[in-house]
């Protein structure tokens, strides 16, 4: 478990680092320049980015800032399902637990759980699209058919299907499962804009002297659909947020006693009219969540497209 | 044009049966059975489970399951529901109707509401309504679908006990009520779980929505209607909306997944017999047979509602020929 | 706002309604009609009581079909005292008590009319009995032989073997089925025939329609040979969500709900409509320890087939609290496998105590000592097991959250490991677990202890032994305990056996719920049964004045 949290978080650090110092290195008229400038005078998206970095300091300094500890079960008979107080600002649960400090380690588990699980797709999704694209022809046919064919079944089926048949799961099992099932929309992005790239001049010219296929897709393809694919991403950490929280709500995701926002809505679900805030607040912390990375995601989608002109 | 038909169709069966097949081994690999999981007195005697796991067949290798399986499905059979204790398609037949009535009640409510909330942001674009609204409607899509349904029941059946909380119709009244009051009384209990579903999908057209008229106000003839001084409100409905509602049919095509989804977080909250519900019990009884049928019927209606939503998109826009 | 559940404040809202028994005087006033609707989960499977398996079917089986008798309250197994008859209204053993003939009341009809004769006593054990039917009940009928018709009103049941149990097997296990409805229809296709969705019975309430998932309605049979049932008509209306369920009854929309979470009982006591009723209860929940080890079932497990860790575990858990958190004031803790509803519950059974102290000396001295990160390592392998709980019941979920915490008090790491209940059940079955937290509800029959406990059920491939206890002395205390025609002598032994299954603690036993019924006020109920609630359903009523809109529905049919 704290394995995969400080894995999520040194995976986030990376991906900062390395937008920031790309964005850094360049000269002032390079479009990842212009794109941060883009986004930090979009208001909405940059209160989304500041709203995230703080979850993400939550996230991380849980064991600091929560003044109980999660799974602790002071007085199981007591402190049962007590209603929010200043001592328990979110109120208890049905074992005693602090319902605001689980919170704050359920930031811990969803994000860690939605980063990692985005990495995959994203990962999986751009190799997929990029050798569809690139090699085209029948294998391209063929690999757009099957996703064609997965996209066809709900994805949230599917999961609930693999998961309670297989159950229990393993946390990082988990993390794949959802990874390897959210992947089919980043890699029809990519194969669409590597197929535009494929006949542009630079590629083309790469081509013609005598750079081989390895080359052209590291050098030249790569990095031209990191753009769309960072939107996807974002966007994708949103959906895999909600899809994670529901498959938890179903008792079939993250395991109790660890606390994911999913399976603390599920703890107060059925006696949401009695205890109605084991269910709400870490209801509340998921829109608020998927809200920034929403915001976020149409803010970077705005700013990385080379289209829009400034002013 | 018959000949594009017939070749979408051929693809379409091959998506069906690809699924069908994945589907099929993936829950007979699992562990446990419907026999195991629906006798589940531990006082059963193993004899009457290993009765019942002969006369459905499974205690035959899973490639002469597969193939019998195969040659039942072509022949529209999906056999036999042993939790159910009814053949998978009578139960099905009482499922799948009220989920079709659940979708197909959201989908208008959230088209509608989310061309028109759509249409006030595009007008008035930049403004604090616009602004509000579109907050609004991102508070809602970025919401999980069964905690919205959970808030819904508590506020509007616990606390101002407005609405009906559970299933299609009243349980006792019902069959005495005359055709109007019929009527009236299963809308009413479609309130709560339509809405549901219509408000997370309208906030997503609505946002689909106003982009599009955005895209589209730009364009060089909507600039000469207005140049040529035609009213603000003529431009928009006459010129403007009307391209951009096609790619708001594209919408649709996306939108039925979705709300496949979501139908099965709505229909447990609500209790509403549909498929979702049906499905996600059918798990917990290992009821294979149901199961691949409701995947199968899942692919089905996901892949037919993509073709409509192009065949539309032929319709209403000459320039587009499928394919 | 509210504030946590103290015991004492329960107790005076289910005070209100203690006097239920009270209302029984009042029903010889007779008064016919209204409307009853139960709010319950589950669809039922098919109405067809040889095959059906699930709560519901059972429920609606029980009112449109009869037994030849029922036992009285105390539901003692042993002979035919207290017995009430039902399709039979009167009995003779043999002299060498090796028959018994049933006279059938000549006054019982089908609901299609057609007169009850002996020959549909004998078709239904034969239709049990037959392999192609699949009836789980079958094997407890192997010690009846066969049944002869010597007259259109008498069925002699001919029995193998002079037993106690003899009388509960003939008059109480099978549900008797119409013959010339189901006469016609291959045994092997009746659980898909129209007879399961469309049954017809002799019981006191005729089956009117089935709307799949949604509602299943009843209506009184005026010429019930019985007496007429006094509520006209009965209807379960299904909504797997419980939350729901709680909603329709403050709501008014349903009438009875069969089991209140204890968090509710504050909140549905307060209601002014709605009324607590508590009842006798049947289930009970334990921690099972696996003796075997699930990876190579001939081996011992590592952990548990030691009986002192299994106690030094027991004493680890403090099961009075436990309850106390999870039912409030409305569960006790449970003995051993067997309720308080019982007439063979033992309440001198010598408990083991709880003592953290206890167990955590027990367990050094067997060699676990508590390693770096607090958890007991023997020989390099950690005190570590999981416990596995069915995530559908919250109440389990609850318990198993609570009992990690109190193991891991002594350094003992318990994992848990939730899965939907069918796949709990099938690693039941198959044993692959290390610990279950399981739920049973008790049978009225104590000799079925040994199904769950017998060195027989153990051995057995998925016999219902799934621990794999095995003790031959407990085996001969309840075999012993068995062949006792007399009740006093049948319960020492019984005790004894108890005794001994305590002290070897196969499982942990946990709690025992008071089961608490939600009832709108209107409706008197009478004598809700631990075994069956709805037993005596027929002479629950509706007084006119308190009628309301649903009670009037043919009313006018009611009054005739």
């Amino acid at each position: 478990m704290h394995t995969l949290v400080w894995i999520a978080a040194a995976v986030l650090t990376t991906l900062i680092c390395g937008a920031v110092a790309r964005a850094g290195d360049a000269d002032t008229g390079s479009p990842w320049r212009i794109a941060l400038t883009r986004l930090r005078d979009n208001h909405a998206a940059f209160t989304a980015l500041c709203v995230i970095v703080a979850l993400f300091v939550v996230a991380v300094l849980a064991p600091w800032l929560a003044p109980y500890s999660p799974i602790a079960q002071p007085d199981i008979v007591r402190l049962k399902d007590l209603p929010p107080s200043l001592a328990h600002p979110f109120g208890t649960d049905f074992a005693s637990r602090d319902v605001f400090s689980r919170a704050l380690y359920g930031a811990r588990v969803s994000l860690s759980v939605a980063l990692l699980a985005i990495v995959v797709s994203a990962s999986v999704g751009t190799a997929y699209g990029a050798i569809a694209g690139y090699v085209g022809g029948r294998v391209d046919t063929i690999m757009m058919r099957l996703i064609d064919a997965a996209l066809s079944v709900p994805r949230i089926l599917l999961l609930i299907a693999v998961l309670a048949l297989w159950a229990p799961v393993p946390l990082p099992v988990l993390i794949l499962l959802l990874g390897l099932t959210g992947w089919f929309g980043v890699s029809r992005v990519v194969r669409a804009q590597v197929l535009s790239l494929r006949e542009r001049d630079m590629v083309v010219a790469a081509r013609a002297l005598g750079a081989n296929d390895r080359h052209i897709l590291w050098r030249h393809i790569l990095p031209n659909v990191l753009s769309p694919v960072i939107v996807s991403i974002t966007l994708g950490i949103a959906n895999v947020l909600i899809v994670e929280a529901g498959l938890s709500y179903l008792g079939v995701g993250v395991r109790p006693p660890a606390a994911s926002w999913g399976n603390m809505i599920l703890d107060g679900a059925d006696e949401i009219a009695s205890l109605w805030w084991i269910s709400t607040f870490p209801g509340l912390a998921i829109v608020i969540t998927v809200m920034a990375f929403n915001l976020l995601g149409d803010g970077l989608r705005d700013a990385l497209d080379p289209r829009q002109v400034d002013g | 044009m018959l000949r594009l038909l017939l070749r979408r169709a051929a693809h379409g069966v091959l998506i069906v049966w690809l699924v069908a097949t994945a589907t099929f081994f993936l829950l007979h690999l699992a562990p446990g059975d419907p026999i195991a999981a629906s006798l589940d007195s531990p006082l059963t005697p193993p004899a009457v489970r290993a009765h019942y796991r002969h006369v459905y067949g499974l205690d035959q290798p899973l490639s002469a399951q597969y193939g019998r399986w195969l040659a039942m499905m072509t022949h529209g059979d999906f056999g036999f529901s042993f939790p159910h204790r009814r053949p998978v398609s009578a139960v099905i037949a009482s499922a799948l109707p009220n989920t079709l009535l659940l979708m197909g009640v959201a989908l208008v409510l959230a088209f509608a509401a989310g061309i028109a909330l759509g249409l006030l942001q595009a007008r008035h674009r930049g403004r604090p309504l616009d602004w509000g609204l579109g907050l609004g409607s991102l508070f809602f899509y970025s919401m999980p679908d069964f905690w919205l349904a959970l808030m819904l029941l508590f506020l509007f059946a616990f606390v101002w006990r407005v609405f009906p909380v559970t299933g299609m119709f009243d349980p006792v009244m019902y069959p005495y009520y005359g055709f109007w009051q019929r009527i009236g009384d299963r809308l009413w209990h479609l309130v709560l779980p339509a809405c549901t579903l219509a408000l997370l999908s309208a906030a997503a057209i609505a946002r689909f929505q106003r982009a599009a008229l955005l895209d589209v106000s730009g364009e060089d003839f909507v600039l000469t209607a207005r140049a040529k001084g035609v009213s603000e409100r003529r431009v928009l409905m006459h010129h403007v909306l009307r391209n951009a509602l096609l790619p708001v049919i594209t919408l649709f095509g996306l939108a039925l997944p979705v709300l496949l989804g979501g139908s099965v977080f709505v229909e447990k909250v609500f209790s509403w017999p549909g498929m979702g519900l049906l499905t996600v019990e059918a798990i917990g009884t290992r009821d294979y047979p149901l199961l691949c049928a409701a995947v199968v019927i899942a692919s089905v209606l996901v892949i037919a509602g993509s073709f409509i939503a192009d065949a539309l998109y032929a319709v209403v826009d000459p320039r587009v020929r499928l394919e | 706002m509210r504030t946590p559940l103290a015991a004492s404040s329960l107790l005076p809202l289910l005070a209100v309604i203690a006097c239920q028994h009270g209302d029984r005087a009042r029903t010889q006033g007779g008064e016919y009609g209204g409307t009853m609707v139960i709010a319950v989960a589950g669809d039922a499977d098919a109405l067809l009581p040889p095959i059906t398996v699930n709560a519901t079917s059972y429920e609606v089986d029980g009112l449109v079909f009869e037994n030849l008798a029922r036992p009285g309250a105390t539901l003692d197994p042993i002979g035919d005292q207290g017995w009430t008859g039902e399709l039979a209204d009167s009995w003779k053993w043999g002299r060498d008590s090796l028959t018994i003939g049933f006279h059938i009341d000549t006054a019982a009809r089908w609901h299609d009319g057609v007169p009850v004769r002996s020959s549909d006593v004998k078709f239904t054990i034969d239709l049990y009995k037959n392999p192609r039917v699949g009836s789980y009940v079958a094997p407890l009928l192997a010690n009846i032989d066969s049944v002869s018709t010597p007259d259109s009103s008498i069925a002699v049941f001919w029995f193998k073997k002079r037993y106690p149990g003899q009388f509960y097997d003939a008059a109480y296990q099978m549900r008797i089925l119409p013959r010339h409805a189901l006469a016609g229809t291959d045994p092997a296709q009746l659980q898909s025939s129209l007879f399961a969705r469309h049954p017809i019975g002799s019981g006191p309430y005729h089956f009117v329609s089935w709307v799949p998932r949604q509602t299943i309605e009843l209506q009184a049979d005026t010429s019930y040979h019985r007496g007429r049932p006094r509520l006209e008509r009965l209807i379960w209306s299904i909504a797997p969500e419980y939350n729901a369920s709680v909603v329709r009854m403050l709501a008014g929309d349903a009438d009875f709900l069969e089991f209140v979470n204890p968090v509710d009982i504050q909140r549905v006591g307060h209601a002014p409509n709605v009324k607590l009723v508590p009842y006798p209860s049947m289930a009970y929940g334990y921690l099972l320890f696996n003796e075997r080890d699930p990876h190579d079932l001939s081996r011992p497990n590592a952990l548990f087939a030691d009986r002192s860790l299994r106690r030094a575990l027991t004493m680890a858990i403090d099961r009075r609290r436990v309850t106390k958190s999870v039912f409030d004031s409305l569960g006790s803790v449970a003995y051993g496998p067997y309720t308080r509803a019982l007439p063979y519950f033992d309440s001198t059974v010598a408990e083991l105590p709880f003592s953290p102290d206890s167990a955590r000396r027990v367990l050094d001295a067997l060699g676990w000592h508590i390693g770096a990160d607090g958890i007991r390592v023997k020989n390099g392998t950690p005190l570590r097991f999981s416990m596995l709980v069915p995530t559908s019941s919250a109440v389990r979920m609850q318990t198993a959250v609570m009992l990690q915490a109190m193991f891991q008090d002594v350094g003992v790491k318990a994992d848990i490991e939730s899965a939907d209940i069918g796949t709990v059940r099938q690693r039941s079955q198959s044993r692959q677990f290390q610990t279950l937290i399981e739920a049973m509800q008790s049978d009225g029959n104590p000799s079925t202890i040994l199904q769950n406990w017998g060195i027989d059920a153990a051995k057995a491939k998925d016999g219902g032994n799934a621990g794999s206890y095995e003790n031959p002395q407990f085996d001969a205390l309840v075999d012993t305990a068995i062949a006792q025609f007399d009740p006093a002598r049948a319960k020492s032994y019984y005790f004894r056996a108890y005794n001994v299954l305590n002290d070897d603690a196969p499982a942990i036993w946990l709690w025992e719920p008071a089961t608490v019924a939600a009832v709108q006020k209107r409706i008197h109920p009478v004598d809700m049964r631990a075994d069956e609630w709805f037993a005596n359903i027929s002479q629950w009523y509706i007084p006119s004045a308190e009628r309301i809109q649903r009670d009037q529905i043919r009313l006018a049919e009611a009054q005739r």
